[in-house]
């Protein structure tokens, strides 16, 4: 007489198609007469389920891609970059990092309360970097642009951005954005971070989904995993993954994504390394032409006065003037918009208040286009947006709720596998 | 020159190394190509079993290929190739498991051809049968990494312990534990899970109406 225990070794046996054929009939006998049994079989023929799938396999595209990448990858290149991913990915190293980060820009915070502030009014909002920076200064150097004179690295918890010699850059939000002026940065993200890591480019700003990727003011090239590359409206323009590149030239005319002057600093010789650089003249002219044509738009009234004022309000929003963008926004609104004018009129508004800080206003213009403009794209951007500002305030219950919404109404939306992921590593 | 690899060329690999594996170790680009295209196959497929469909294959294939390149120096020809390349595909699934790196959601191109080229009649139970099995993998994702992957190793590829010991560079005893607590905790999870069963008996219901 089989036992229950006996029987189970053999259902096993049976799944791994290893059983004897007196097994088997054994097993079938003790089924019979055992449910539990039964119920245990047809829990673990499930499990042959994933055996019959079929497998997933790369296609030709992504098989060349690989091989490219292996083939770039000499073995001693090979050697450095992982040593350099394994020492980055080490989460001991990590932890130690960002508390030793802390620690410092407590240290700092204090002697700054303790001392006058001279030397960082000489510096006005930017930090020239003779050198490479070490990485327990990155939490110190925030909300500061770094005008780069020699190549380097910055660390911070959760990313690391190898910058070239004359990149001009600032980062924000803790780290997790960096705007880009000029130059090239290398940068390689951990998974799991606070909020969405950023890069804002004149043009274009790049949001990360996977981990490594170089962006330059004209384009941006992945390395490994994926990212998504939106306008200032945050309309998406690319999702590249790895190997694959993108350069402004592709999107054709864009609105400004970062002020060309607003947040630069004004000391003379960045000046007149921005008016040499190749890069930046490219980029210079491109902003050029951007603000002919908006005067250009300006000066034609006959249009479509609503479009009109709404470019305007982006424009406005762009340079870093979100005053000036509700007042274009509110104008709008009073020139008789059609529904979807309206739908973009007060997605704008809501960015304008999160370019302010003010995030409450913000998620309540988010919640009422998301609520109000259903049959517009604009209302499902709305919607993914107020969950991901919900899931960068901490608001876990609300981001949760906001996340399943959006999930539930748009299950096939541009951002449904961002929503699930946030939704999955929400706490 | 195009290099072409023996997959049973293990019997002689201890004695004298295959020559593919000098040009791989010197960077030879055909060498390097003849090895991917030979192996790419048996990565894929160790990857997917073990972490399931993601997007995040072609990352995961890459990443093995790379850590082979990186280590082929210390391959001394103990095991076939397939087994080596079988092991460092494991750890980098284990790794990106652990890390809990996971994203259900396969790209397009990422479904397998042969479904997409040929659908069959019966496209409601293949939709079940994805359902079930990404449930199944949403199920084995609460499970701790390597016990899950000693679990499929055994239960699904149908391997020896001493096999599942030796790629996942344990002991027997481990081995066989963590098959242990892996069944109990899929068992249980299994049993907990509504839905599942409910697809399951429709899969099998859609299945006994084609047969008959």
């Amino acid at each position: 007489m089989t036992s229950c225990r006996q029987a189970r070794d053999a259902i096993i046996a049976v799944v791994r198609q290893q059983a004897t054929e007196a097994e088997s009939l054994r097993l079938e006998v003790h089924l019979g007469l055992c449910a539990s049994c039964r119920s245990e079989k047809a829990r673990w023929h499930l499990i042959e389920q994933l055996r019959d799938q079929p497998p997933q396999r790369l296609g030709e595209a992504a098989r060349g891609r690989v091989l490219g990448n292996i083939l770039r990858c000499s073995p001693a290149g090979v050697e450095t970059r992982e040593r350099n991913r394994r020492r980055f990915a080490n989460p001991f190293l990590l932890t130690t990092t960002a508390v030793a980060a802390v620690a410092l820009v407590l240290a700092v915070r204090g002697f700054k309360h303790s001392t006058t502030q001279a030397s960082q009014a000489g510096d006005g909002n930017g930090a020239v970097v003779p050198a490479a920076i070490q990485p327990a200064l990155a939490q110190d150097q925030t909300d500061q642009t770094i005008q780069a004179q020699a190549a380097g690295t910055l660390e911070t918890p959760g990313a690391r951005i190898a910058y070239r010699a004359g990149s001009s850059f600032r980062m924000l939000e803790h780290g997790r954005r960096v705007e880009l002026y000029a130059g090239e940065v290398d940068v390689e993200v951990a998974p799991g971070g606070p909020g969405r890591f950023r890069v804002v480019a004149p043009r274009f700003i790049v949001e990360v989904i996977g981990t490594r990727f170089i962006v330059r003011p004209t384009g941006v090239e992945t390395m490994h995993g994926t990212v998504r590359i939106v306008d200032a409206a945050g309309r998406e323009l690319a999702m590249l993954h790895a190997g694959e590149s993108w350069s402004v030239e592709q999107a054709g005319q864009l609105p400004l994504a970062l002020a060309e002057d607003g947040f630069l600093p004004t000391a003379a010789p960045e000046v007149s390394a921005r008016t040499t650089s190749p890069t930046l003249a490219m980029e210079d002219s491109a902003s050029g032409g951007d603000r002919r044509q908006a005067e250009g738009a300006t000066k034609q009234p006959g249009k479509n006065r609503v479009d009109q004022l709404i470019a305007e309000a982006r424009s406005a929003l762009a340079a870093g003037d979100p005053e000036l963008a509700r007042a274009r926004i509110a104008s709008a609104l009073g020139a008789r918009p059609t529904g979807r004018q309206r739908a973009v009129a007060d997605l704008l508004a809501a960015a304008s208040f999160l370019v302010e800080g003010r995030y409450e206003d913000a998620l309540a213009a988010y919640r009422r286009t998301a609520e109000s403009f259903g049959r517009y794209p604009e209302s499902e951007t709305a919607a993914f947006a107020l969950a991901q500002l919900l899931c960068e305030r901490d608001s876990t219950d609300e981001a949760r709720a906001a996340l399943e919404a959006y999930i539930v109404r748009y299950p096939e939306g541009r951002f449904v596998q961002d929503a699930r992921r946030k939704l999955a590593s929400l706490p | 020159m195009v290099l072409h690899i023996d997959p049973r060329a293990k019997s002689t690999a201890r004695a004298e190394r295959p020559s593919w594996i000098a040009g791989c170790c010197a960077g030879e680009p055909t060498a390097v190509a003849a090895m991917f295209s030979e192996y790419c196959e048996t990565v894929e497929r160790v990857i997917y079993r073990l972490v399931g469909a993601t997007p995040d294959l072609e990352d995961l294939v890459q990443n093995t290929f790379i850590e082979a390149m990186r280590s082929i120096q210390r391959y001394r020809g103990e095991a076939s190739f397939k087994t080596w390349i079988t092991s460092i595909a494991i750890h980098v699934a284990q790794h990106h498991l652990r890390a809990g790196l996971l994203r259900r959601h396969a790209p397009l191109d990422l479904i397998p051809e042969a479904r997409v080229a040929s659908p069959s009649p019966n496209l409601e139970v293949q939709l079940d049968e994805r359902r079930l099995s990404s449930r199944l993998h949403a199920l084995l994702d609460k499970i701790p990494a390597r016990q899950r992957i000693a679990l499929l190793l055994f239960t699904v590829d149908g391997r020896s312990v001493e096999e599942v010991a030796a790629l996942m560079g344990a002991s027997q005893t481990t081995t066989r534990s963590r098959v242990f607590f892996a069944r109990r905790a899929l068992r249980a999870k299994i049993a907990a899970d509504r839905d599942l069963a409910e697809l399951a008996e429709s899969i099998m219901g859609c299945r006994k109406e084609g047969s008959a």
